[in-house]
């Protein structure tokens, strides 16, 4: 039918009726639907007659037309709903209580939703994300962060080499990526400055896969996932690495969560720390997790060691920071209490449903 | 290592409890990994960090506690002996082993006394009733410094230490003949190699019951080559573990003093002569201790007698120019040890707390980092399920989907030929992943990994970032209003549709099963505005028109489509099959589509208008091979 000669008003009222018809529940809905497009008065049906009372004589018969098929196209329309109200009304209403269509539901990886959580607990201090290969070389994952030449880590009983290209390595850690950043932001520019320099400092975090050779059993497997953070400004003191994960910790796992930091030893950090949380199940009473002692280990950290600084042309006598690491299954196993590393990597979906939800 | 809490209390010159042990190690840096009592002695497992080779005895670890309590550690029960004329001429060829004391004695008979045999035995370490072998074993666990007896009757002439040269061969005391290198740095008689220097002795050499007369030797061997030696040959043992994290070679002399003493008292063993050769190297240059420095990393000052007392009581020697560590701590070389070992014995718990001050402005987020978030949420959202796998694939898994050799994605020493190929598809995994959920009676798999994988370059692996997802079984059917059907390849047609690839190629894994790979950097990124630019949409209502088609069995849609779109206007806002029929009512060969158009315009469209471009599109189907079904 032809619309273009009613008014635009009417062309909406015409396009809306399939969706309101469709809407109509009951017959008394149809009835109201029926007054305002059919009825005798104040009707859509009433104001186009009125229309065509006033249209010029010539126009009469063509709009006249029109208004007939629109009319009894909305009537057919009417009488059919009605036909389907009538019956439906002799079957059942329908039941609440019914089993509804299940809506899709997936599941993030637990692992992934747990870094994700380590993001967010950080970007408030204004941490972005550093990423590196996993396939590095020896100069990343071991020289550029001071472990020794002979340490043993770089053996091929604990690191995985390429075959055809020896120099190259699976990153046993995540701490490659520090040196690649380092690098980057030590590079001096054409000015005679370096991106350190222009920016006044550098803050982030490096989520990723590892690889080591472990045999694969309940605690323990050949790739697993860390996620690593690394402040650089002036003036930085273990004081500042406490602050930072003390608040970082209360955002991850709640308020009243305490750390408590235990002096260690990792090459490429001087001092160098292991920081401890109030346990997450217990909140620090004695627990089957906490065997007790009511903390767990989170995480190692320390202030950068002056030859990580200066093996990327960074100053340490001008420059200072601070580096961490979390293994990522160690505490999503302590967290979860999951018995048993495999299931991580094992995949079944009832797993994942269960552990990694929507987040 | 293993520590008997009665055998550290005995190196302490006060009280020590098993709470006080427990709770001041860690917070030193030791953690306890845990504690047993075996035959009423209490051992701990105390995790020693590899930079504290000094640590590996009970006198260290009681040295460590002596520092921090502020007491004083037992005298050693040291009685130098007279050295003499040597009885047998000993030469060090090389700096690498600047000190060796020796002594040669006559034993008598007798027996490991119960007290050594309880310690060893709590310690886990095996009694031999060879007076020689288990004195120098309780030496090494009570005071940290490795000595070695050899049969002095099976020895040959001059005693020399050096570097092996190239043909020599040993056998060590676990039966192993070794091909030594140039580096190696062994103890020699005339006949050759006899003992590998700090690691272990020789077979030819070794004291057996038979013994009458022993050899002693406690020397100082230089700790990187004695590192490289048990890496190259793999042999780790507790003498190779001490001196490769650094001994104290001022032990020397006195743990060959405490030997032949035990000798002596346990088995009537007579001294026939103690000399040595060589000499303790001086200790090293002061290093300067830098209070700013210090105080920076406290955050706090720290008053400069306090520092000099704690360093003092780590055994360093204050000087004008600064600390002298002392000779058994081989990890102390810059400023910035001495600030951590102030801080560490100071205990950390004492530092302040402060978020340190913003110097930099903070950087966005990655797009290729938010891509992969946002997909992971997308796909978990659409019913996906996030999988993690192993990054290493077994070769037949890798030549079903990999297009390019595995040759240079393999690994040199896999931990098995399962696990040594750096894949080049995400499938295989997912595909095994898949199996695993169906056995496993999954009705429905959908899974999904994001995670590089890997091409054969000249240079190397070259990674890529990939989307791979796997879907089959039913789905719906488990409510009164959907249909149960299976899994179709379309279906996940409209997954990658969804997530905005151009194009893309499902596999048929088999049994129901289908994948999908996308290169990520082929998937949009994030929008480069906030929120797209707008554009207008017709407030117009819209009409539709069905036209039902026959067409041979074998005709594809896409060409249809295609043939259909090229003759139907911008107003076409919509062009879709809703149904394909095929059966009864069909001649053979025969199936119908119901093709639907959905036309909107900017303005209300007339019913001549829209029946003129549904003929035409009927026409341009004709001529694709359909026809109007009647």
């Amino acid at each position: 039918m032809d619309l273009s000669l009613l008014p635009p008003e009417i062309a909406q009222a015409h396009a809306a009726f399939p969706v309101a018809l469709a809407a109509c529940g009951d017959l008394d809905a149809l009835n109201r639907l029926k007054g305002a497009y059919t009825g005798r008065e104040g009707s859509h049906a009433a104001a186009l007659m009125e229309l065509l009372k006033a249209a010029p004589k010539e126009q009469k018969r063509e709009l006249g037309a029109a208004i007939n098929a629109l009319k009894n196209a909305w009537e057919e329309s009417l009488k059919e709903r009605q036909a389907e109200l009538a019956s439906a009304k002799k079957t059942a209403s329908w039941d609440p209580t019914m089993t509804p269509p299940l809506p899709a539901r997936g599941a993030l990886h637990p692992l992934d939703r747990l870094m994700g959580r380590m993001v967010e607990a950080f970007r408030p201090l204004g941490y972005h994300i550093e990423e590196g290969p996993e396939v590095e070389t020896a100069a990343n994952n071991f020289d550029g962060l001071n472990i020794p030449e002979d340490h043993p880590a770089r053996g091929s009983s604990d690191t995985f080499y390429l075959a055809t290209h020896p120099e190259l390595l699976l990153r046993t850690h995540t701490s490659p990526v520090q040196v690649r950043v380092l690098a980057r932001y030590g590079e001096k520019d054409a000015d005679g400055m370096s991106l350190l320099e222009r920016k006044g400092g550098l803050r982030f975090l490096a989520p990723g896969r590892v690889y080591r050779k472990d045999e694969i059993d309940p605690t323990h497997s050949p790739m697993f996932h860390q996620i690593e953070g690394m402040l650089v400004g002036k003036g930085i003191g273990l004081h500042h690495l406490k602050g930072t994960l003390s608040y970082a910790m209360r955002a991850l796992f709640g308020p009243e969560t305490k750390a408590r930091f235990r002096p260690s030893y990792f090459p490429f950090v001087e001092p160098g720390c292991e920081m401890d949380v109030s346990c997450p199940l217990c909140g620090g009473k004695g627990c089957r997790v906490c065997k007790g002692s009511g903390w767990v280990e989170i995480l190692g950290a320390g202030l950068i060691h002056p030859a990580v600084l200066e093996h990327a042309g960074i100053d340490a006598a001008v420059w200072s920071g601070f580096a961490f690491g979390m293994g990522v299954e160690r505490t999503a196993m302590m967290v979860s209490q999951t018995p048993d590393l495999r299931l991580f990597f094992e995949n079944d979906q009832r797993f994942l449903a269960a552990m990694g939800g929507l987040d | 290592m293993l520590i008997a809490l009665n055998a550290l209390q005995a190196e302490l010159d006060a009280p020590l409890t098993r709470e006080q042990a427990t709770a001041l190690l860690p917070m030193l840096g030791f953690p306890i990994d845990g504690a047993e009592e075996k035959n009423g002695t209490i051992v701990l497992d105390v995790d020693i960090t590899a930079n504290r080779g000094d640590m590996m005895s009970h006198r260290g670890v009681a040295r460590e506690l002596s520092a921090k309590l502020g007491v004083a550690l037992t005298a050693l029960p040291h009685k130098a002996l007279n050295e003499g004329t040597p009885a047998r001429e000993v030469r060090l060829d090389i700096p690498e082993c600047p000190v060796y004391a020796t002594a040669t004695l006559s034993l008598g008979k007798g027996a490991t006394p119960e007290a050594t045999a309880a310690f060893l035995a709590a310690l886990g370490a095996g009694v031999k009733q060879l007076a020689a072998v288990d004195a120098s074993n309780e030496l090494l666990y009570r005071y940290g410094h490795p000595t070695h007896a050899f049969d002095a009757d099976k020895l040959h002439g001059a005693i020399t230490v050096r570097f092996a040269k190239a043909g020599e061969n040993l056998v060590t005391l676990d039966g192993v003949e070794r091909k030594l290198t140039a580096e190696d740095l062994v103890i020699a008689d005339e006949s050759g190699p006899i003992a590998f220097g700090g690691l272990m002795g020789g077979e030819a050499t070794k004291v057996t019951e038979a013994t009458r007369r022993v050899l002693l030797e406690s020397a100082f061997f230089d700790p990187r080559t004695v590192r490289l030696m048990a890496r190259r040959h793999n042999l780790h043992t507790d003498g190779g573990q001490r001196f490769g994290r650094g001994a104290d070679p001022a032990m020397a002399k006195v743990a060959r003093d405490l030997l032949a003493a035990r000798l002596q008292a346990w088995c009537g063993a007579t001294l026939e002569a103690a000399w040595s050769v060589g000499a303790v190297p001086p200790r090293p240059a002061p290093i300067r201790v830098d209070e700013a420095m210090i105080a920076r990393m406290a955050g706090e000052t720290i008053p400069a007698a306090e520092i000099a007392d704690l360093l003092t009581r780590l055994g360093c020697d204050m000087t004008a120019s600064g600390a002298v560590p002392p000779a058994w701590r081989h990890d102390l070389a810059i400023p910035e040890d001495l600030a951590e070992e102030v801080l560490r014995l100071r205990g950390y718990d004492h530092l302040p707390e402060a978020l340190p001050p913003v110097q930099s402005e903070p950087e966005p987020l990655s797009p290729d980092y938010l891509k992969r978030q946002r997909l992971a949420r997308r796909l978990a959202n659409l019913g996906f399920h996030q999988t993690v796998t192993y990054g290493f694939v077994s070769p037949e898994m890798d030549a079903a989907h990999a297009v390019t050799p595995a040759e240079g994605r393999t690994l040199g020493n896999p931990l098995g030929i399962e696990y040594s190929i750096l894949r080049g598809s995400l499938l295989p995994s997912l595909e095994a992943t898949a199996r695993h959920n169906q056995r496993n009676g999954a009705r429905e798999v959908r899974l999904f990994e994001l995670a590089p994988v890997y091409a054969s370059a000249g240079a190397g692996p070259v990674a890529a970032e990939r989307l791979g997802l796997v879907w089959s079984g039913v789905q719906g059917g488990e409510d009164p209003l959907t249909r149960a059907r299976a899994v179709h390849p379309l279906d996940v047609i409209s997954i990658a549709g969804d997530l905005g690839a151009a194009a893309c190629s499902v596999k048929e894994l088999g049994d129901g099963l289908f994948g999908l790979e996308l290169d990520l950097a082929a998937l949009p990124a994030q929008a480069e505005r906030v929120i797209p630019a707008f554009r207008a949409f017709s407030r117009f209502p819209s009409v539709s028109r069905d036209l039902s088609l026959l067409v041979p069995a074998d005709q594809r849609y896409g060409s249809l489509e295609e043939a259909m779109r090229k003759v139907l206007p911008l107003e076409c806002s919509d062009l879709r099959c809703v149904d394909v029929y095929r059966g009864k009512g069909l001649e053979p060969g025969q199936q119908a589509w119901l093709i639907r158009m959905t036309f909107q315009g900017d303005r209300t469209l007339t019913s001549d208008e829209v029946e003129g471009w549904v003929k035409s599109a009927l026409v341009a189907a004709e001529s694709a091979g359909a026809k109007l079904r009647g």
